[in-house]
């Protein structure tokens, strides 16, 4: 069957197996950055912004997302110039073995985008189904404070 | 592949016509609402799935009788708990519940309806709801409203209905609900979850409903604690009097999660907290006062 999906901004009419997922299709269409990891939702290393929300893309099939807006790691920098959360999360170190890290940013592009100035323990509970097997969680959440306030006084506001 | 045995997914656009698939479908067709448990848990038979994101499902409001907010079946739970009518409810208890259901990321998929149609036995949204009173409206082929205990689990071979919106009842003055849930994380399926729902009358318990689920088994009321707290100002004694009752008269069990005798444990410790919250909340907190104001 036949799916339409805008993907990072374009349009891609794409065939899929009705069994298919979103995972699945977007890797196979080229986008690397979504990562699969448990296959159940658990881990959430396959997140990716579907209407604006991070999911779970390994639990969402591609033909339930015809006709939405994916975005997906490739899609959020503005060509050189990294996105803030990218940037944040470079400047505080908060990437090991990197895996994670794709879903990590853009589920804090969902949140910071609904609670723009969060305390330590709204960030905590925001990552909560994003699983780092490398750190233990702190350079992320100071990665995300920093992010926080240089959108909310930057001119790169996303 | 994900589920190499689905051979078909549909988008109907109106409720006649997905209730037609589905009946047309046989034991073969299968509603998707968020979609968690259909990928997670697959079953081989089902190989069609009826996509339910069409259909004017989604809103949050207050119910045309206006004594209920109404929530469209596939809203999704993080709509829900950001729904300003919502929030409002129960002194933010709906909202906090909410809050500790699974992970964001779930929750952004996951709708209400799908919720209550999967039935799971640990689920806090179902033993909350069933605390508070709330109804379901359903539709199969008429629209009719039934109790949230009525909704037959979509595993049960009989999905040939469709859950559309779910109507919390708006809570009337001097009425609390509180809800607890234990888990070895905040957002991990509860071992045992419990609730309470109180309603006074002249500043005694005049209605309540006292609800135990994932004993293991799924949420159910308890009534004979609900009895005991009838007519009182929920003092210490009545509260553990209840919380007593409520373990004695509770079908506790052990699974992969916790032991019967944890369970009791937990059972006593969370009805007496909901009820001790549900008594703050309802400011009959300080009960040795109403007790020497009386007669």
């Amino acid at each position: 069957m036949k799916v339409n999906l805008i993907i990072n901004g374009a349009s891609h009419l794409t065939d899929v197996a009705p069994g298919e997922t979103l995972l699945e299709l977007l890797r196979r269409e080229g986008y690397k950055s979504v990562k699969k990891g448990c296959g159940t939702g658990d881990c959430g290393a396959c997140a990716v912004l579907l209407n604006g929300r991070a999911v779970n893309s390994c639990l969402v099939l591609a033909a339930k997302a015809d006709g939405a807006e994916v975005k997906t790691l490739e899609g959020i920098s503005d060509g050189d110039s990294l996105h803030p959360v990218q940037q944040a999360f470079l400047d505080c170190g908060a990437v090991q073995c990197g895996y994670c890290t794709p879903a990590m940013v853009l589920t804090t592009i969902d949140f910071l985008s609904r609670n723009p100035d969060p305390t330590d323990n709204e960030i905590r509970a925001a990552i909560s189904g994003n699983l780092c097997r490398c750190t233990g969680y702190e350079k992320q959440v100071e990665a995300i404070r920093q992010a926080a306030a240089a959108m909310r006084g930057g001119p790169n506001v996303a | 592949m994900g589920l190499p045995h689905v051979t078909a997914v549909v988008r109907p656009s109106t409720l006649d016509e997905a209730l037609a698939l589905i009946r047309n479908g046989g034991g073969a067709a299968r509603w998707l609402a968020g979609g968690i448990d259909v990928v997670r848990r697959p079953p081989a038979a089902e190989t069609t799935l009826i996509d339910l994101s069409a259909l004017p499902l989604g809103d949050i409001s207050v119910s045309r009788d206006g004594d209920a907010v109404s929530i469209g079946a596939m809203a999704s739970l993080t709509e829900i708990q950001e729904s300003p009518l919502i929030r409002e409810l129960y002194a933010g208890e709906i909202v906090s519940m909410l809050g500790a259901v699974a992970s964001p990321l779930l929750r952004n998929l996951a709708t209400l309806g799908g919720s209550i149609g999967s039935a799971h036995p640990w689920s806090d949204i179902h033993c909350l709801l069933l605390a508070i009173g709330a109804h379901v409206e359903i539709y199969d082929g008429a629209t009719r409203t039934a109790d949230l205990g009525e909704v037959l689990p979509v595993h049960s071979g009989e999905n040939q209905q469709l859950v559309t919106r779910i109507l919390l009842p708006l809570p009337k003055e001097h009425t609390a609900a509180a809800f607890e849930k234990f888990a070895r994380s905040k957002f991990d399926v509860a071992m045992l979850n419990c609730a309470c729902w109180i309603s006074l009358s002249s500043g005694k318990v005049a209605k309540a409903r006292i609800v135990a689920g994932g004993t293991p088994a799924r949420a159910s009321r308890v009534p004979t604690a609900e009895k005991q707290i009838l007519g009182t100002t929920l003092d210490e004694a009545t509260i553990s009097a209840a919380a007593e009752t409520a373990v004695r008269d509770t079908e506790l069990r052990e699974d992969v999660r916790a032991s019967a005798e944890y369970r009791a444990t937990l059972l006593a410790t969370g009805v007496r907290r909901c009820l001790v919250r549900a008594r703050a909340s309802l400011a009959l907190g300080d009960t040795s006062d109403l007790e020497k104001g009386r007669p």
